[in-house]
């Protein structure tokens, strides 16, 4: 029987860590594919998964060790540095739209997956507060 | 594991049976994630190579 409660709780983790990646791309895929860079759908999933991912698996790290500083710092440089420019060098691998059309693009998709993905967050945090 | 010796070092017991298994399940859909991702990225990768070579042959 605690097994199945073990079980239930790592159902729980990986679920939630597979709805952030979702909601991803679910945001980016459609601006990535209008915008003229690729049409392979697979390629954009596997690539948004893996930035988000990592992440994810290193903000909950630095939140289990109690470090807001950390958490932000990360938080800015994952959002606008590290997962646009290695997004931006995936696309090129595989587009052969312009290398500005590209950059364009991912950063305007990243944006704004970030800024639903945040407001999605504070909006969670609100609603489990008022309980 | 003995769990006791996780509460020796003073963890307490909600993060021992409920933030634990979560944290593994998350870990554990994180490696899943990270190799299907690694898979599918080779594999399009090489489709798009080997597209791009044969196009080259037709014209």
């Amino acid at each position: 029987m605690e097994i199945l409660g073990y079980l239930i709780l790592g159902c729980i983790g990986a679920g939630m860590l597979f709805i952030a990646v979702k909601f991803t791309i679910l945001i980016e895929t459609p601006i990535i594919i209008h915008g003229g860079i690729t049409e392979n759908k697979k390629y954009i999933s596997a690539i948004n998964s893996i930035t988000n991912v990592i992440f994810n698996v290193v903000l909950v790290f630095i939140s289990f060790v109690e470090w807001p500083l950390g958490m932000i710092v990360w938080y800015a440089v994952a959002e606008f540095l590290l997962i646009p420019v290695s997004e931006i060098l995936a696309y090129k691998a595989i587009s052969k739209a312009d290398i500005k059309k590209i950059i364009k693009t991912t950063y305007s998709a990243n944006m704004l997956s970030f800024v639903a993905g945040s407001l999605f967050v504070f909006m969670l945090m609100a609603v489990l507060s008022a309980f | 594991m003995n769990h006791f010796i996780l509460m020796d070092a003073g963890i307490g017991n909600f993060v021992v049976f409920i933030v634990g298994p979560i944290f593994v399940g998350f870990l554990i859909g994180a490696l899943y994630l990270t190799v299907k991702s690694i898979l599918v990225i080779r594999r399009e990768l090489k489709n798009e190579k080997a597209s791009e070579k044969e196009n080259n042959e037709q014209s």
